[in-house]
This record gives C-alpha cells, structure tokens and sequence, in this order.
C-alpha cells in the first residue's frame, strides 16, 4: 500500500515536472515566436520616434511637397523631399513597366507551355535571378547598362532609365514566381472549360487564365512594387544621385532610399532627422503596399 | 441561319453549294487565324522566357569571364617594348634587371624603376598591387642617385644571391655580367624605356582635332611609312615627318623590331641621323616630325611625347587575391581578411538567427492555436519580410550602434542581419515541419515521449533537410546584403579582432571599390567571389529539398 502511494506520488511528481518544463518550453518558443512582431514594433516605434520631430521645426506639406533638399543651408535649411518621392515613383513604375510584361510571359510559358525540364531550367534561372546580391546587379548596371544608356542616348548615362532597368531585373523574380504559382493553382475546370468550348490556347491563357489570375498577378505586382520602391544600392550607384526633380528618363535621379544612404554618414541635428523622416516616409509607403497585397490575395492559405 | 436571312438570292443548288464553300473558306480562314494566333502566342512567351534566361546568363557570364580574364586599354608615355638588357639614362652600360621571385612582376617602366632605386615607393603596392617592402641592391661601380635604403655590393653573385633569398628584394647588374646570376632563382624583367617623340607641331589643335594617343597599329604603319599625313590617324592635316635612329643605337633596333622590318626595308622617306644630338634636333625641329627616343632622353630635352594605347589583357582573379590581405582600401593586395570577416559575419548570423527561427517555427505549427496571436505573429513575420534593407539599417544603427552603445562593428552588423533574415528560415522551417508526417509525432507519443522530446528528438531531425535549405537561402542573402550594413558594420578592411571592431566584408568591399573607382578588375574578381557563393548557395539548397515524406 504505502509502496504503490510512493509510486504514485513520484510518478506525480514527474508528471508535474514534465508539465513545467513543456510550459516553460513553451514559452521560450513563443519568445521566438514574438521576436518578429517586437522587431517590427520597435522598428516603428524607433523610425519615428527619430523622425516625428522634424515636423517642429519644418511643416508637414513643406517636408513633403518642397522641392527643395538644401539641409547644408546654414541660414535657411529646407527639407523638401518631394523630388526623391517622384524619382522614387518614376523609377519604380518604369522598373514595372518593363518587367510586368516579361514576368508575366515567362510565369505563363512555366505553367502552360514549358515541358518538366523546361520548367526546372526556368526554376532555377528565377531562383538565381533573387539570389544575386544588389551591389551586383548595381555594378552590372555602372559598367553595362549606364554605358549603354550612354551610348545610345547621350548623357552621363546615370539616369532614371539605367536605375528602372536594373531594378526591372531585380523585380523579375518576385512577379514571375507568384504569376506562375497563381496560374498553376487556379482550378483545371478553368481551363478545360474554354478549350472545350472552342477556344484556342492562346485564347485561353488570355482571355480566361489571366483574367483569373488577376488578383495573384496584381498581388505580385504590388509586392515587386514594394521590392524596387525599397531597393537601395543598385539603384544609388546607377541613378545618378542628383537632389533635383526628374525631368525625364534620362535625368539624374535621387529615391528616398538613396537620400537615406547619401546623406546618413554626415549628417547631424534636423539634417541627420530628416533622413529618420524621409525613411518613415518610406517605411509608410512599404507597408501600405504590403497591406495591399494582404488584401488582394485574401487569406493565403485559401489559394493553397 | 443568318446567312441564309442575309443571302438576297433564291436558294437553289448551286447556291447551297456555295454557300457551303465559302462558310467552308470562312472556317478555314477562321482556323489559320486562330493557328497563326496561337503560333504568334507561343512565340511571345517562349521568347519572355528566353529574355529572362538571357538576362541572367549574360549578367552572371559578363561578371564571371571579367572576373577571370582581364582586358584593359591602357594609356602610357611609354611604348609596351622592353628588353632584358636595356640601356638606362644615368648608366653608361647596358643593365639588367633582376627581381625575387616572389615579386609579381613582369615588367617596368624606366620610371618607375628610376624611383623604385631613389627607395620612393619603398612598397611594390604601387607598382604591381602587392604589399611588399621593396629592397633594392645597386653594384659600387653603379652610376646614379640611389635612396638612403638602397643596398650597395661589390660583386654580382651577392647581389643575385641577396635578390633570390630576400623577399621584395631587386637589384641592377651590367648587361655584361649576364652569365653570373645563371643557377640561381630569380626573375629577369625587361624594362620598357622608349616612348613617342614628335615635334610641338604634331600636338597643334587645328579644326578641333587634335593628335592624342597612337596604337599599336598605327605606330607600325608609321614605321614602315605606310602613313604620310597625321590626318589618317587623327590628327591635324600635316605631314608626317618620320626621323629614323642612328644606326646601331637602341632605338634603331627597336624600330625595327617595333616595325616588323628588316634593316633593308626601312622606308626612304624616312631622314636618317648620324649622332643621337641630331636625331633629338630633327625630330623637334621638322613639321610633323616622329621618332622612336627614351623617355629620359625627350624629358631632358624638352621634347613632346605622344601617349602610347595599348590593350593589356590577362588573367584577373588569382590565388593570391584570395589569399593576400587587403592594403590601402583595397588597391593593394588581395581580399583575404575581408573573405574571414565574410565568414565570421556569416556564422554570427546564422548563430544568432537559427534558434529563434526554428523556435518561431515550432511554436507557429506546434503549439499555437489558430487565432488572433498566429495572426498577429504572421502578419509581424510578412511585414518583417517586406521591410527594406535600408530601413534595417538605420534601425540597427539607432538601436544597436547607438541606443545599445554597441559601436559600428560586426556584432551591430550581424543583429541587424539577423532580423532581416529571420522571415525566411522561420517560412522555410515552418514548411519543412509541416511536411513530417503527424505518424512520427504519434509513433513518438505513443512510445510515451512528452511533446518537446517529440519535437526535439523526432521532428525537428526529420525537418533539418527543409530547415537547412532555409538556413542556406538565409545565408546566401547575408552575403549579399550591402545597405543593412553601411551604417552598422563599417568599411575596416583589416581581419576582425573581436566582435566591437568594424568589418569590411565582400559586399561592401564590392560597393567601395565601385564608389571609389579604385579598380575595376579588383571589383570584378570581388563580384565574382560572390557571385560563386550565390550559386554554391543555389546549388546546395536545390540539392537539399530532394526530401520529401
């Protein structure tokens, strides 16, 4: 009797000191968990804390509509970053315009038309394509594209086209992956339902698959949006750096990013808050187009 | 039925059959059309996936081939001849250049050789990209002025006998004396002494032309009189006024080694000189005037000089870039203690960024109960994703430069990495601990495991395959990763010491060297160290999600 009541009670015991250790287990995990929302948080809670007080010294419309950057002015400083956020928004529709098209034809030939090898291939090209590092893309940029630029237009080369070519390229990858993965997991009734009626591949794929696809392909867009508006280094070494409002596509261009990079080394007091501010700009930018991509895929683990 | 509403004629026979042919040609058209759409559609795609293939093998094989293979016009007072046993401006005999072997060297100029003896760069970094203490040795029966460091002997066997022991060692010895430094183990290096002398005339500007360099090419045709006026090269219209060496002298076997030509073929038009006076005097004096002279020669006697373009091509990434250290910002030496900051940079973050990655993970699949808290954990882990590299940056320079009082050096550096990379080993692990079968947790349950032994000892092992692929895509993008780490890692290309100091690693090394224009060749190889971990990265995550339940 009292051998089977100690039993019990070490077994007990046991069981208690298993039940706290899965609980403290669990809670280191979901300390790891956390880490990601935290580092987010505080990366908010930072960028502005760093930023917002720019706004006692220069107003909100003139920091964003200004289209003056003379931060070095002793006398007058003026903050106006209304040229970078152009320059951003010129280079990145025109990244867009570029790659949207392609990416779109390749995620296509991936899921309609490419045999398994071909798709492999392909794989592999897109995954390589992400996988090169930016300083890369930037360098192949000064030595080939800047100088082709150069050659065919004029100019130093270093202009809003040179960047919106590079970060076209950059771009690929993210638009032709999610592409293809929306083509591939509509449903085959889709498909079949049009060739059945008479349609012809061609048809098919861009009167019914496309239009079907919509939502994903618009959701990769936008997230190939967020990856060139947030792109720094090759865009600073091949779009010219000038604080001036772009002109056109072979102007000297400077992003908001650019302006971070520039001027972070040297700067101090309101000059070295602008740039906090100039990246809460960014920052807002970025997110609300990831909150958008939220939005247009719905839940992702519908699609899948 | 339309048609037949539309048809105006009766219907008879033979209108039935037309009306069958041409609503037979209508389809028929119809169908090549719709083929021809369809061949136009499959040409469309095929050839955006072939852009987009093109595209990459181009970036990668453009880097790559100027990775390995340098070729660089380059533009000299001197002209690229130069033999072993060469005539020196403040020596009276001919003289040969003898270097360690250890220098890699394979030619120079009499500039530079002039300064090297002075002891005025007293590092070969200048001259051949190598850190190493120049030591020059001169014989006593030298003539010339020589720096305080230069070392003087009496014989010729000491002297080759200190240059083959010495490292950074080179010394000067007379022509004549070449069979002495036989059986022993050194370089021989030619000197490059001659350039272009040409008359003031030649350089004139006239009708916005003006002579600026001369070719290979050009200086041959020049020497075998195949060209007459300056304006089929260039220049202004003027005629060329080609003054031959004296007989004999060095420049005169140049020129005729430079020309391809043999002593009977030198072309009449050329003026001919009996003493090295007159042969400087005529090509200063006469319009239009040429001649092959030493650089020293035309300095000392005012002369002009035309520049000498030439393409210099070779090998560019080599053992020794990877194996030297770094000096002067790069220009100098190799990459070496910047490929160990790569790696130590690389550990750290893993280091730091594995357990809690796989930590997330296990909580996201094991543990949490779908509802608000995964919500707000995956939307944070998305947003983390999206957050540009820049905005990392300037966080980690706040946060743990600043506010952390951590300095900027490789620990600020790898935090800030780690934050960026964790999004991606906690997506890969999450799937690859989705993928374990729910038979392994209940085999291991069922043997009366509790859930983290089960976690522990059966999921986690049969999910490392997927985990690490997503560790490996995670490194590959740390290598890569250049914005994060301007304001948190810093530029010291020296070998890390402990975890406060700056570090310069290959991405940033990268972007230096392209900002600073210090060299374009040095930058390739670096893009080309790179880009080789890149696709080792590829290759060895592809090669890891074979594994599948």
């Amino acid at each position: 009797m009292i051998n089977t009541d100690k039993k019990k009670r070490v077994m007990e015991k046991a069981i208690k000191n298993r039940a706290r250790k899965e609980k403290s287990v669990e809670i280191v995990l979901l300390i790891c968990a956390l880490v990601s929302v935290i580092s987010v948080l505080f990366i908010s809670v930072f960028i502005f804390g760093e930023g917002l007080p720019l706004f006692k010294a220069v107003s909100v419309g003139d920091f964003l509509f200004g289209t003056d950057w003379a931060p070095s002015n002793e006398e007058n400083p003026r903050y106006g970053i209304l040229p970078f956020i152009v320059g951003s928004i010129y280079i990145t529709l025109g990244a867009l315009l570029l790659a949207v098209p392609i990416g779109i034809m390749t995620a296509v030939f991936m899921a309609e038309i490419a045999d398994k090898r071909a798709v492999e291939v392909m794989r592999s090209v897109v995954q390589l394509l992400a996988g090169i590092p930016s300083v890369i893309y930037g360098f192949f940029g000064v030595i080939v594209i800047s100088k082709l630029i150069r050659e065919t237009f004029g100019g130093t080369g270093y202009s809003v086209l040179s960047g919106a070519i590079i970060l076209a390229i950059m771009v690929l990858p993210t638009i032709i992956n999610i592409t293809e993965v929306t083509i591939t997991s509509l449903p085959k009734s889709i498909k079949e339902g049009s060739l059945a009626l008479g349609g012809t591949r061609w048809q098919t794929i861009f009167k019914v698959q496309l239009p079907a696809a919509k939502s994903g392909i618009i959701a990769g867009v936008v997230l190939a949006m967020g990856r060139a508006l947030g792109e720094t280094m090759a865009v600073l070494m091949v779009a010219g750096n000038a604080p001036i409002m772009p002109t056109g596509p072979l102007s000297k261009v400077r992003t908001l990013t650019m302006n971070i990079v520039t001027d972070m080394g040297y700067a101090s007091g309101d000059h070295r808050t602008a740039l906090f501010t100039t990246s809460i700009v960014l920052f807002l930018f970025i997110l609300i187009l990831n909150l958008s991509v939220n939005i247009i895929k719905g839940n992702p683990e519908e699609i899948a | 039925m339309s048609i037949l509403l539309n048809t105006q004629t009766p219907v008879t026979d033979i209108s039935i059959e037309a009306l069958v042919n041409s609503e037979q040609r209508k389809a028929d058209t119809h169908y090549r059309k719709s083929k021809r759409a369809n061949t136009l559609a499959t040409i469309t795609l095929w050839s955006a996936a072939a852009l987009t293939l093109a595209i990459l093998v181009y970036i990668l094989g453009f880097i790559i081939y100027k990775g390995f293979r340098s070729d660089n016009i380059l533009e000299t007072d001197y002209i690229n001849y130069g033999t072993i046993e060469s005539p020196l401006p403040w020596q009276s005999d001919d003289t040969i250049m003898i270097v360690n072997s250890d220098v890699r060297l394979k030619e120079i100029n009499g500039d530079n050789l002039e300064s090297l003896l002075k002891g005025k760069p007293s590092n070969w970094g200048n001259i051949n990209e190598q850190d190493l203490d120049v030591i020059p040795y001169v014989l006593d029966t030298a003539e010339g002025n020589f720096g305080k460091k230069t070392i003087i002997k009496n014989d010729v066997e000491s002297i080759a006998a200190a240059v083959e022991n010495q490292v950074g060692a080179f010394g000067i010895i007379p022509a004549a004396d070449a069979d002495k430094i036989d059986g022993y183990k050194l370089n021989v290096i030619p000197v490059w002494s001659l350039g272009i002398g040409v008359s003031p005339t030649v350089l004139e500007i006239k009708d916005n032309k003006k002579m600026r360099f001369i070719d290979g090419d050009m200086l041959k045709d020049i020497l075998r009189g195949n060209i007459s006026n300056w304006q089929e090269i260039g220049g202004i219209d003027l005629p060329i006024t080609l003054v031959i060496p004296p007989a004999g002298s060095y420049e005169y076997n140049a020129y005729l080694e430079l020309a391809g030509i043999s002593e009977d073929e030198l072309p009449d038009t050329g003026i001919s000189t009996g003493n090295p006076a007159e042969y400087i005097e005529q090509i200063n004096k006469l319009d239009g005037g040429i001649g092959i002279i030493q650089i020293t020669a035309a300095e000392a006697n005012d002369m002009k000089t035309l520049k000498y373009q030439y393409r210099k091509t070779g090998r560019n990434i080599q053992m020794w870039f990877l194996f030297e250290e770094p000096k002067r910002a790069g220009r100098v030496g190799g990459v070496s203690s910047i490929i160990i900051n790569t790696i130590y940079m690389v550990l750290l973050t893993v280091l730091f960024s594995t357990p809690i990655g796989i930590g997330a993970a296990v909580y996201l699949t094991e543990y949490a109960k779908q509802g608000r808290l995964v919500k707000i954990i995956r939307l944070g882990t998305e947003t983390l994703a999206g957050i540009p590299s820049i905005i990392f940056g300037l966080f980690g320079f706040i946060v743990f430069v600043d506010y952390m009082n951590l300095g900027i050096g490789l620990l600020s550096g790898t935090l800030t990495l780690t934050l960026m990379i964790l999004p991606t080993i906690v997506r890969t692990s999450e799937e690859a601990i989705k993928a374990v079968p729910r038979s392994f947790r209940a085999g291991s349950l069922a043997l009366g495991a509790g859930k983290w032994q089960t976690i522990y000892k059966v999921v986690i092992p049969a999910a490392a395959p997927g985990i690490l692929t997503g560790v490996i895509l995670a490194v590959g993008r740390a290598v890569g990763e250049t914005a994060a780490l301007l304001f948190t890692m810093g530029f010291d290309y020296r070998r890390v010491e402990n975890l406060n100091t700056s570090a310069r690693v290959l991405s940033t090394h990268l972007y230096q060297l392209v900002k600073e224009g210090i060299s374009f060749d040095r930058a390739f190889a670096t893009a080309t160290i790179l880009i080789v971990i890149v696709l080792a990265v590829n290759v060895l995550s592809t090669k890891l999600v074979v594994r599948k339940y």
